[in-house]
């Protein structure tokens, strides 16, 4: 189990851009968070799923194309 | 019937409506052409355009995916981005296919969207659809207005998402209410040249550049494979540069096809499931591979257990995403293609390789011989496509525009015709969509009214936008129309030939007469089938000063060669 954090703009509609993207992947989502930061500008969006090395490579560069995603990563300590 | 005049010229006025907004940002992005449909819920916009139609060309399609298509020909044909208005619900729906389009192929676009009043939205209301979520997926970015005042933000950011990086399809959904409200500050548009997360910068060093540079000066059996974002980056010159310091043969994908001249000694043909046999054959023999603007689509790499094992790649990329998506590059340039070859040249040395270019011109000899041969002057006696359109590229002396549908004539015009000028073959080619080719090339004109345009079309893909004869007839756009009739979905029948025992499901068609339907419509019409009339009857479209349909009746059941079939490798491409 990997678990990616997805930082993005908070704004309507984004929530369903990220995870767009693990559906055409084929990736089924095991938990997922959103919180939005105190400001509320940003989200953490907490994805944890079931995901190939090979496939977490695709999938974030893919995420990190929405307009709206200010970075995606592997959180640490998930390893690849 | 007298039509009303309106007193003032809304930009006159102190109090600016969100219509009028999306008017007036239009204006300042410098858009000149509109591809559209009006409904209820744009109506306030297209209220509002009356006012500007003085200084924007609307053209009324007859369907909103002509629309769309029309847009890509226009922003492809002219560089610029192509806009599209549509109504809310089935209007936008109808987009679907060609914002899916366009995000495939790299095209910018902007479309603007009605949407029911912002109270009425998610109560099934008429002609209410969730269209932030059915374009997410088909979008580079997408974003509903339901304030008056977010329109000149929101017009800015979609122009400026959908032109930089790799280009794509933007839609901007505006409620009515949002339409209707009048704006609380004064309008003020301001273009927007970068955000906050979202980066177009270029991810190369000196040393990527570097050792670019010394696998290029290293390399004794170099290939360049050229793709959509050479044309789009603006970067033929500095490729062709590249190509004769080093001597490298070039192949273009089928976007990068006519961005080198065909009769270039370097140019050594079409990469991919119908492209010319050396290329394919021999990118399983290069040692580097320079990709510049490409992303290995599997039309392009076969089987990818056996593609270019042994080549060391040097990738040229704007999108990091596609960087060892599908292929692993040893040295990844992320950025403008036109900005990196410029630093790359410098680099290299002054370079030749005559056993390698011996090479492929030894493995075309073979395609020459075994397909080209037959198929441009057939024991048939019914017309090829390959010889229908050797006669148009004669004829245009090969720098017409050709927009090409999707299916045999459209690898056929790829493989046949003698590209002689820069952008100059425009197809669907990421989404693979039929019913393409007539709005693109009406869009295309547009865009580029100086060039010739021709469309190259089948009879199953005509019969799919065929509507959009009326508004080339209605804006008398000159385009030449020739569709390539086998009575077949030729494409689908030739795999069915090869690959399912010759199984026919469902792929002869029994087409009404086009030339009728086209004089239906007002556009000019000829149906050519022997071999003795093809010369003429091409003059004769070309001569023509409106808009020209040939309909031309080729050999029913022509197969495309080379092939490389499903699951073989760029080295197992068939002949015949």
């Amino acid at each position: 189990m990997q678990t990616l954090k997805i930082y993005t703009e908070n704004k309507i509609g984004v929530l369903e851009k990220v995870t767009t993207v693990f559906t055409r992947n084929r990736v089924n989502i095991m938990t997922l968070n959103l919180r939005a930061n105190a400001l509320q500008e940003l989200s953490l969006i907490s994805v944890s799923a079931d995901i190939s090395q090979e496939l977490a490579q695709k999938v974030i560069p893919q995420l990190k194309r929405i307009i709206e995603v200010a970075d995606a990563k592997l959180k640490e300590g998930s390893k690849l | 019937m007298a039509v009303p005049q309106k007193a003032a010229s809304p930009t006159a006025k102190s109090t600016c409506t969100g219509a009028e907004a999306v008017m007036r940002s239009l204006v300042a992005e410098g858009v000149e052409t509109i591809f559209g449909y009006p409904g209820g819920a744009i109506m306030p916009i297209y209220d509002a355009l009356y006012d500007f139609n003085h200084k924007v060309n609307h053209i009324l399609v007859r369907h909103e995916q002509g629309a769309t298509h029309a847009a890509e020909g226009y922003a492809r044909a002219s560089g610029k981005v192509g806009v599209v208005f549509a109504t809310s619900g089935p209007g936008a729906t109808n987009l679907i296919t060609g914002l899916a389009d366009a995000l495939m192929d790299s095209v910018p676009m902007v479309c603007v969207v009605g949407q029911v009043s912002s109270g009425l939205l998610g109560t099934d209301a008429f002609q209410e659809a969730n269209i932030m979520s059915v374009c997410a997926a088909v979008t580079k970015w997408n974003y509903q207005v339901t304030d008056a005042d977010e329109v000149a933000d929101a017009m800015a950011k979609a122009f400026y998402v959908a032109r930089s990086g790799k280009p794509g399809p933007v839609v901007i959904e505006v409620t009515k209410d949002a339409q209707f409200a009048e704006l609380k500050k004064p309008f003020r548009y301001t273009p927007v040249t970068q955000l906050p997360y979202y980066r177009t910068d270029s991810g190369f060093t000196r040393k990527n550049l570097q050792d670019a540079a010394t696998l290029l000066n290293e390399a004794q059996r170099p290939l360049i494979l050229a793709g959509n974002g050479v044309g789009i980056a603006g970067a033929e010159t500095a490729l062709l540069q590249l190509a004769e310091k080093t001597e490298t043969p070039v192949a273009c994908t089928l976007h990068g096809l006519s961005c080198i001249s065909t009769s270039h000694t370097l140019y050594v043909g079409m990469l991919g499931m119908h492209g010319n046999y050396a290329p394919n054959l021999l990118t399983n023999q290069a040692d580097v591979l320079l990709a510049v603007g490409m992303r290995f689509d599997d039309r392009v790499t076969g089987n990818l257990n056996f593609y270019a094992k042994q080549a060391k790649v040097i990738h040229i990329e704007i999108d990091p995403s596609e960087l060892n998506k599908i292929v692993k590059a040893d040295v990844p340039l992320l950025g403008d293609a036109l900005a990196i070859l410029e630093e790359l040249t410098p680099l290299l040395n002054t370079n030749s390789h005559p056993m390698w270019l011996n090479e492929f011109a030894k493995l075309d000899a073979q395609e020459e011989e075994k397909v080209r041969r037959n198929a441009l002057y057939p024991n048939k006696e019914k017309l090829t496509m390959p010889e229908v359109i050797q006669v148009l590229g004669e004829q245009t002396s090969g720098e017409a525009m050709v927009i090409a549908d999707v299916g045999q004539h459209q690898m056929m015009a790829a493989r046949y015709y003698p590209f002689r000028k820069r952008k100059s073959y425009f197809t669907s080619g990421g989404l693979g969509t039929m019913g393409f080719a007539l709005p693109a090339a009406l869009g295309a004109k547009t865009g580029a009214p100086d060039r010739e345009i021709v469309a190259v079309i089948g009879d199953g893909c005509f019969q799919m936008t065929i509507q959009e004869l009326a508004t080339i007839a209605q804006y008398k756009v000159p385009v030449k129309v020739m569709v390539l009739n086998n009575n077949f979905l030729g494409m689908v029948r030739q795999w069915q030939n090869m690959f399912f025992d010759g199984r026919y499901s469902f792929v002869k068609m029994e087409n009404p007469d086009f030339t009728e339907i086209s004089k239906a419509f007002g556009i000019q019409a000829l149906r050519v089938e022997k071999r003795e009339d093809l010369p003429g009857a091409v003059q004769q479209m070309l001569q023509s000063e409106g808009p020209f349909l040939l309909n031309v009746l080729v050999e029913n059941e022509e197969n495309v060669f080379p092939m490389m079939p499903t699951g073989a490798a760029v080295d197992g491409m068939l002949l015949e």
